[in-house]
């Protein structure tokens, strides 16, 4: 698995094994599941008022009010419909209501659509910034996502281009340098691939897009910022555009790790032959003084 | 704190995985414990024929979809509960924690189990991987037998909590019977059963094979598994219920209808004395394995007895059931019955010895059967870890990093009232 996938398997489980056996006519059980997923994201599945054929899904997202600046509850009520509710549930930040008892012929669909949940509630701010950049219009005000506790991701559109760029911390000095060596390689992606965005990564220091904000600056900090061009953001590449960057973040730190376990097994590899040279120095018994036995199991003595 | 999020709680046994967030009633995921992995055919040592260039340690599968994985060898890190082999469980936990949980390891804390008389060395490893690769914020390792009896306070009164009892885990390849005193277990009373889910199946598998020519032999097993699954139940008398079928067939007799998938055709089955012979072999399993003929209520007697005599009366006043194959109606019952006849017979024996001048103290013999046995272990985590005690004694990534991965070793009992 290179990439991260983005919708949430555990979620779209739990609505399948509902669905099915709400058509199956088996007796329909409450249900009260809490989920997380990446970047502090809350689900609640939950019967609403009590009602087991009330199927309430709920999503938290701390950086919410963030996103609804750039019309997140827009786009939400464009793909869920009628199945948005219009209050979310306290403490949540958008919920869905589905209904037991009618489901929907293509419910298939329905289900990867709600496993997608967290990916639209992101879109929005992205989705926005590249149509302002296909109008042309300069937006000189950047969004600012705190898409985690100390993390941030700014967006900006010019006329020729959108740049996204991503705040990370690296919380163990280990990170950091896998991590630069990681974000080289990224840099060096263009070589690659003709088509790839552009990608300049920094360390400790914002760059200098930010400079006037007050942008985090630290030994353990990194920015990346992805510049992306028409090609990216035109109506064709754009949900894939926003499906790759909108996780960037995770990516980044999944691949850090299984770097990490990857070196692991270098380094057992590395010991098992190690002690294979230990073992084949260690010196042999001498074998003067041990009596060698006969197949009949008396000692064996040499006469000389 | 608040606003953290729920910890992980990541149950590795031999044949399945259970994962899911602390909070919730049931696992969010069960798969197979299984990684399939693309092996070279390069001559050499395991290790180093795992050593690649590129990315290629990132293309692998678990679970599922390990299973239809076609042209990858599928591999199994765990072998009787213990970790076997610490490169694939790595890989393993990789594709746990990012593809199914979808958590970052950075905000969670993470409950994973051991089984009873796993190695401290083992625990120094899973430490090891959990804290270095993933940087876990904290971790806590937890024996399973104490999470199943964790998980039977679910249906008892809050004064009732307590860690010492006997477990009886029963899960598809054999049967544990482990003694418990106040959350540590006595790892020298442990017993094993050979008679398990699996036994179950063959032997109503090979009752049906008799009796009904009509089941297609491909499917022999899986109506074998639906019959064990759906229609067992444990009997208090095997002739008292062969008289009962006998008298009244038609009450008792029950219908089971399958598809065969080649034909397409429909074929119907009688399922009789399977539905209390399947799960009977517990009780005698010399039906089934002619090698192991002791009763299951006379091995748990057995590791009582073997016990400390201090904590025998309270491991006889909670035995707890744990695991799918334990799940039969009146499974409970019927162990509570039999196993209280042997001990009111050893009472009797005592009195009859010294002439009736001694009168010993009946005996508490109490079997706990609740709704959560299934996923005991899972759940007994999922309800520790969502008390606020756990992040008490779990160990952090701060402590790991000053005095190394040795705090593993040991981790403290914790959500039993004093």
């Amino acid at each position: 698995m290179i990439l991260l996938e983005i919708n949430n398997r555990i979620l779209e489980e739990t609505l399948t094994v509902k669905i099915r056996n709400a058509l199956n006519g088996h007796r329909p059980e409450s249900i009260d599941v809490t989920i997380a997923d990446f970047d502090s994201v809350l689900y609640h599945l939950s019967n609403l008022n009590g009602d087991k054929m009330k199927l309430r899904v709920s999503i938290s997202l701390k950086f919410y009010k963030e996103l609804q600046e750039h019309g997140a509850d827009e786009l939400i009520r464009k793909v869920y419909g009628h199945y948005l509710m219009s209050e979310p549930e306290s403490g949540y930040s958008v919920s869905l209501l589905l209904d037991l008892e009618h489901v929907p012929e293509d419910w298939p669909e329905l289900v990867k659509k709600v496993g997608l949940l967290k990916r639209n509630c992101f879109a929005s701010v992205f989705q926005k910034y590249f149509e302002c950049q296909e109008e042309g219009i300069e937006t000189n005000k950047r969004a600012v996502i705190h898409y985690r506790d100390d993390e941030t991701m700014y967006v900006e559109a010019k006329t020729d281009r959108v740049t996204v760029v991503f705040s990370t911390i690296f919380k163990d000095p280990d990170d950091i340098v896998i991590g630069k060596v990681f974000m080289q390689e990224f840099k060096e992606g263009k070589r690659g691939s003709q088509t790839a965005p552009h990608v300049l990564f920094s360390h400790k220091e914002p760059p200098l897009e930010l400079q006037d904000t007050q942008a985090r600056v630290g030994e353990n900090i990194g920015y990346v910022t992805f510049v992306l061009f028409p090609r990216h953001t035109c109506k064709a590449a754009r949900d894939n555009t926003i499906n790759l960057i909108h996780i960037f973040r995770d990516y980044l730190h999944y691949h850090i790790k299984c770097s990490k376990a990857y070196i692991h097994t270098r380094m057992r590899a590395k010991t098992s032959d190690f002690l294979k040279v230990l073992n084949r120095a260690r010196p042999e018994p001498n074998k003067s003084h041990t009596d060698k036995k006969t197949v009949t199991g008396r000692s064996f003595v040499r006469s000389n | 704190m608040t606003g953290r999020l729920p910890p992980c709680i990541v149950d590795v046994g031999t044949g399945y995985t259970k994962l899911g967030f602390a909070g919730n009633h049931e696992p969010q995921m069960i798969i197979p414990s299984a990684v399939a992995i693309k092996e070279t055919a390069k001559v050499g040592e395991q290790s180093q024929r795992r050593l690649c260039k590129g990315v290629e340690d990132l293309d692998f599968f678990i679970g599922d979809e390990a299973m239809d994985a076609t042209g990858y060898a599928v591999k199994y890190p765990v072998r009787h509960g213990i970790v076997e082999d610490w490169d694939l469980m790595e890989k393993f936990m990789e594709q746990c924690i990012f593809k199914y949980l979808r958590a970052e390891p950075e905000d969670h804390y993470f409950l994973l189990t051991e089984p009873p008389l796993n190695t401290p060395e083992n625990r120094e490893y899973t430490a090891e991987i959990m804290f270095e690769s993933f940087n876990v914020p904290g971790l806590y390792i937890a024996v399973q037998a104490v999470l199943s009896l964790a998980a039977s306070w679910a249906s008892r009164q809050a004064t009732e909590r307590s860690l010492t009892g006997t477990v009886i885990d029963s899960g598809d390849g054999v049967t544990h019977v482990i003694p418990v005193a106040d959350g540590y277990v006595i790892g020298s009373c442990i017993k094993h059963i050979p008679i398990a889910g699996r036994d179950i199946t063959y032997f109503v598998q090979s009752l049906l094979r008799e009796r009904e020519p009509n089941i297609p032999p491909q499917l022999s097993m899986e109506t074998a598994k639906a019959v064990k699954e759906k229609f067992s139940y444990i009997c208090p008398d095997i002739a008292k219920e062969f008289n009962k079928y006998d008298s009244d067939p038609s009450k008792w007799i029950k219908q089971y209808e399958g598809k065969n998938p080649v034909n397409n055709q429909t074929f119907s089955i009688d399922i009789g004395y399977e539905r209390f012979l399947g799960p009977e072999i517990f009780f005698h399993p010399e039906f089934a394995n002619p090698d192991f003929t002791t009763p299951i209520s006379e091995v748990v007697d057995n590791v009582i007895q073997n016990c400390p005599i201090d904590v025998r009366r309270p491991l006889y006043k909670n035995i707890v059931l744990s695991g799918g194959s334990t799940m039969f109606k009146d499974f409970d019952r019927r162990l509570q019955r039999d196993l209280k006849r042997i001990v009111d017979a050893r009472l009797r024996i005592t009195e009859q010895l010294s002439g009736g001048r001694i009168k010993p103290k009946p005996i508490d013999v109490n079997v706990i059967a609740h709704k959560m046995q299934r996923y005991a272990v899972w759940f007994g985590g999922s309800m520790l870890a969502s008390t606020p005690d756990f992040y008490q004694v779990c160990h952090t990534k701060a402590e790991y990093e000053e005095k190394g991965p040795s705090i593993c070793r040991h981790n403290p009992v914790f959500g039993a009232m004093a």
